[in-house]
């Protein structure tokens, strides 16, 4: 009898907990999902730019005419009003969980990120994986109003742009949205963006990623070029993996070798001595030889090691850029306050106060071993008689 | 009631009820009359008088059912010695007259299988299961002539089990070549089968069979006492008896596994399972069994085990996706659409446009039709059968879609549900995912992932607790045994197989390769 009861009382709570669960399931063809979401900021206002996706099966988008997206604008005096007042001009309620690009209009970043920070961690539409890209001379609707080649939806675009770029060139680093938050709130890290741009080909209009931004905290400091992104890639913490190398070919100034790399391994470590600190970098790359623009024959033992060096003193190259401009900056975007605490947390308490000053004061002492590991099938170059 | 037992005392003698608990009187007269009386509105029934012997001759009966005994048996082996070999022994011997039935049984008929009763309840009970009663004036006993013989189906091959490799045959109505058939496969003196007559009309002859020796002696008592607990009017199939005997009677989980294979029957009798069967009905029931046991096809153990390995993990997908499927794409188009990848929404969204109802209404739809169709073509005649699955197929798949009334990936989910449920080899387990489904697909709707976690928490608290014949419904999965969980997922290798899989009480776990398990 009482196992009989508390079955019945089990089945009422289920029954009940039907009608009373928080979260309301929407039908997906009520609903308008955003491949990418933008903010921007003009004029005392925020702008919400969402790209939303035209229902369509695979087959009547290929039928369909013009883009297959619409780009929709909304101004608020928050990011949050902004985003809802979509749905006065929009029939269906959008759903971001799908967008993972997420633009940042140069003039909200330079008016600082703070005020974006909030709402992008606290908003539960926004994916944490999404992409952060800031546009660089143009605003984030006139990237989303783009009509990418063969990608139909730009903010997808600019995603297989970033990663695709980062295992053939290995230049820019993608930076998720989870890591750019976490990096703004870690005191001793700052935070940095690649950045998007629009160029004109014969009045064409394509998409290209030109630079990354540097945030001091979440005040816009600058960018760095090609180079100096590629040394910072050098310098991230994780294993990097892809990328190219062009390096003069030895004993010819004029040409140039391809040497492609593996896998790169950045260990960096402060080194309190004598009242001075210091920052070893250590590097171990390993690489590939691909091709070269001479039909010398390189592949012998004496060249490879001068090979080596070559790549690693382009490295080095890169990579001291890429310090030089961040001191300049005062943005300490590798992280070396952070491993200061871990190292000598005495010391980074006496130094926390002004730590940008002390940072791009920080001598760095770099260390690269660079390994050639193989060539492929090829070993000789191919002799034109 | 009131007239029936408003007879008056007097009647209590021609009272059919009264009169069937009785002796024999001896005295054929009244014996016959007696028994006409008992028999009476049995048209099928013959009563035949006739005398042997002579000096004087002696007066018998011979009682049958038309149809349940061989008539050719009866003449030859029955009225032909009597009626002319007596008169021989008669007369060479003479003076038999003095103990007429020894010489009966004993010198005079060649039947092997004879009996004698004592009362009418008995000769009953025997003319209805196809024996002779042979009745002699002046012996207080009834003679009993095992003359079975009716016209059966013959062994066929199985209809619902079918295999590609393996034994073709399948148990049919008669129980006697159905223990037969096992018998043939275990020659074996341990092969024990236990007659009972269960049902108070029907008495039906119910079988259980298990391998002495390799069976749990206490299995074996605890079946046999809940067999002979049973009180009952009727058993015409074994879940008659499986629903006085089992564990947990309320419940969806089948506790018990039905064959129509003989082989498969041998299999479980030799890791130490009962089996039980019943007098016509074609379909042994097999216990105690546990739910992973239920996806283990016969088939597994005769093809190579590397295969068969492979064929029996894909059934376990199988079951899950026929047990989760539709309520998995229900929750997550209604709650977790950040799940689906985005093109994949697109088409969805696309092929949605324009469907009235939401999209759990469209699998509950759309689930019911398949139940309904698949329902409609098991009792369908075999001529129609071909015409309900082409309007299945169109009517239901296409023009619904057409019609927008459905969306197209709720069909393909549809489909491909209704094919994975049709993998379980076991008909009774496919019906209890076929049952879950729906409740899955409600909890689905109700609350997303939480509400299938919470149901599929909720079914498996319910088969942890269950049991069958004392094993564990879950077993070797709870409680857990990696050895015999190794024949569950997989199929081993015979050479590797060296123990039973266990259960409580069991003595011999050893088939091969040790000493101790040799007998």
């Amino acid at each position: 009898m009482k196992l009989g009861l508390f079955i019945r009382l089990l089945l009422i709570a289920l029954i009940l907990s039907v009608c009373l669960c928080g979260c309301q399931g929407v039908e997906v063809e009520q609903t308008a999902i955003a491949t990418g979401v933008a903010a921007d900021w003009d004029d005392g206002d925020y702008i919400v730019s969402v790209q939303l996706a035209k229902v369509a099966t695979a087959e009547q988008a290929a039928s369909q005419e013009g883009p297959q997206f619409i780009v929709l604008n909304e101004r608020g005096q928050t990011l949050t009003e902004a985003a809802r007042r979509l749905n006065l001009t929009l029939p269906r309620l959008p759903r971001w969980y799908h967008a993972n690009t997420l633009l940042l209009g140069e003039n909200l970043a330079q008016q600082g990120l703070s005020d974006i920070i909030d709402f992008l961690s606290r908003n539960p539409n926004v994916r944490t994986n999404s992409l952060l890209v800031m546009t660089r001379g143009a605003t984030p609707l006139e990237v989303y109003q783009l009509d990418t080649p063969l990608e139909p939806f730009s903010a997808v675009a600019i995603r297989n742009i970033l990663e695709n770029q980062e295992d053939q060139v290995g230049i820019y680093k993608p930076v998720i949205l989870a890591d750019f938050l976490y990096n703004v709130a870690t005191p001793g890290i700052d935070p940095v963006i690649p950045q998007v741009r629009i160029i004109s080909d014969h009045g064409k209009k394509f998409l290209t990623i030109a630079g990354t931004a540097v945030f001091r905290g979440t005040e816009w400091a600058g960018e760095l070029n090609e180079a100096e992104s590629r040394g910072f890639r050098f310098l991230s913490s994780e294993r990097i993996r892809g990328g190219l190398l062009v390096v003069p070919a030895p004993g010819d100034e004029n040409r140039h070798i391809t040497i492609e790399l593996i896998s790169s391994q950045a260990t960096m470590k402060p080194v309190w001595k004598e009242g001075e600190l210091r920052m070893m970098v250590q590097i171990t790359a390993d690489g590939n030889f691909y091709d070269q623009t001479s039909s010398k024959t390189l592949l012998n033992l004496e060249t490879f090691r001068l090979m080596e060096q070559l790549s690693a003193d382009q490295i080095e190259q890169d990579i001291k850029r890429a310090i030089g401009k961040a001191q300049g900056y005062q943005a300490d975007i590798f992280g070396w306050g952070r491993l200061l605490e871990r190292e000598y947390p005495h010391i980074w308490s006496q130094v926390a106060q002004d730590w940008p000053e002390v940072f791009s004061a920080l001598p760095a002492d770099i260390q690269i071993t660079f390994k050639l590991r193989r060539t492929y099938l090829t070993d000789k170059s191919f002799v034109i008689k | 009631m009131r007239y029936l037992s408003g007879k008056s005392a007097s009647d209590n003698a021609s009272d059919p009820h009264k009169l069937i608990d009785q002796n024999i009187t001896g005295i054929l007269a009244t014996d016959q009359a007696n028994l006409e009386t008992i028999l009476q509105n049995c048209s099928d029934i013959v009563i035949k008088p006739f005398q042997f012997g002579s000096n004087p001759p002696i007066k018998g009966m011979l009682l049958y059912f038309d149809g349940l005994v061989d008539r050719q048996e009866v003449e030859i082996n029955l009225l032909k010695p009597l009626m002319l070999e007596m008169d021989m022994l008669c007369s060479q011997n003479g003076g038999l007259h003095d103990n007429v039935l020894e010489n009966v049984l004993y010198r005079i008929l060649t039947m092997a299988d004879l009996k004698t009763v004592k009362d009418y309840n008995s000769i009953c009970h025997h003319i209805s299961s196809g024996d002779t009663v042979f009745l002699i004036d002046g012996i207080h006993e009834a003679l009993v002539a095992g003359t079975r013989s009716w016209k059966g189906r013959g062994v066929e091959a199985p209809e619902n089990e079918v295999v590609i490799f393996g034994p073709k045959e399948a148990f049919t109505e008669t129980v006697r070549f159905n223990t037969a058939m096992i018998r043939r496969r275990i020659k074996s003196v341990n092969l024990k089968m236990e007659s009972y007559v269960i049902g108070r009309v029907t008495k039906t002859d119910v079988v259980l069979c298990y391998v002495s020796g390799i069976a749990p002696p206490n299995l074996v008592n605890e079946l046999r006492s809940r067999l002979s607990a049973i009180d009952t009017d009727a058993i015409l199939d074994p879940e008659y008896l499986n629903s006085f005997i089992a564990d947990t009677k309320v419940t969806i989980f089948t506790q018990v596994e039905y064959t129509e294979k003989p082989d498969r029957v041998c299999g479980h009798l030799l890791e130490g399972r009962l089996a039980v069967l019943v007098d016509g009905s074609p379909t042994a029931m097999i216990l105690p069994v546990s739910f992973p046991q239920f996806w283990i096809a016969a088939e597994d153990y005769y093809t190579p085990f590397i295969p068969a390995s492979f064929y029996r993990m894909g059934r376990f997908i199988a079951f899950l996706v026929a047990l989760l499927l539709p309520s998995l794409y229900v929750a997550v188009t209604t709650y977790h659409q950040e799940m689906i990848p985005t093109a994949l929404y697109l088409t969805i969204a696309a092929t949605r446009q324009g469907v009235p109802f939401p999209i759990f209404v469209e699998a509950i739809l759309m689930e019911a039709t398949f139940e309904l169709l698949r329902e409609a073509g098991l009792r369908l005649p075999r001529a129609v059968g071909p015409a309900v699955s082409i309007v299945g197929a169109l009517i239901i798949g296409d023009a619904a879609v057409q019609a927008g009334l459905v969306s197209t990936p709720m069909v393909v989910i549809v489909a491909f549900t209704g094919i994975a449920s049709f993998v379980a080899p076991n008909y009774n387990a496919a019906l209890i995912i076929r049952i879950a489904r729906f409740v899955f697909l409600i909890a689905a709707a109700a609350l997303g992932f939480m509400g299938i976690m919470i149901v599929l928490i909720l079914m498996l608290i319910r088969m942890a607790s269950l049991s069958s014949l004392g094993l564990p419904y879950l077993s070797p999965l709870a409680p857990f045994n990696w050895a015999q969980l190794s024949d569950i997922m997989v199929r081993r290798p015979w050479y590797q197989a060296n123990q039973r899989p266990y259960m409580e009480g069991m003595e011999n776990q050893v088939r091969q390769g040790s000493k101790e398990g040799q007998e």
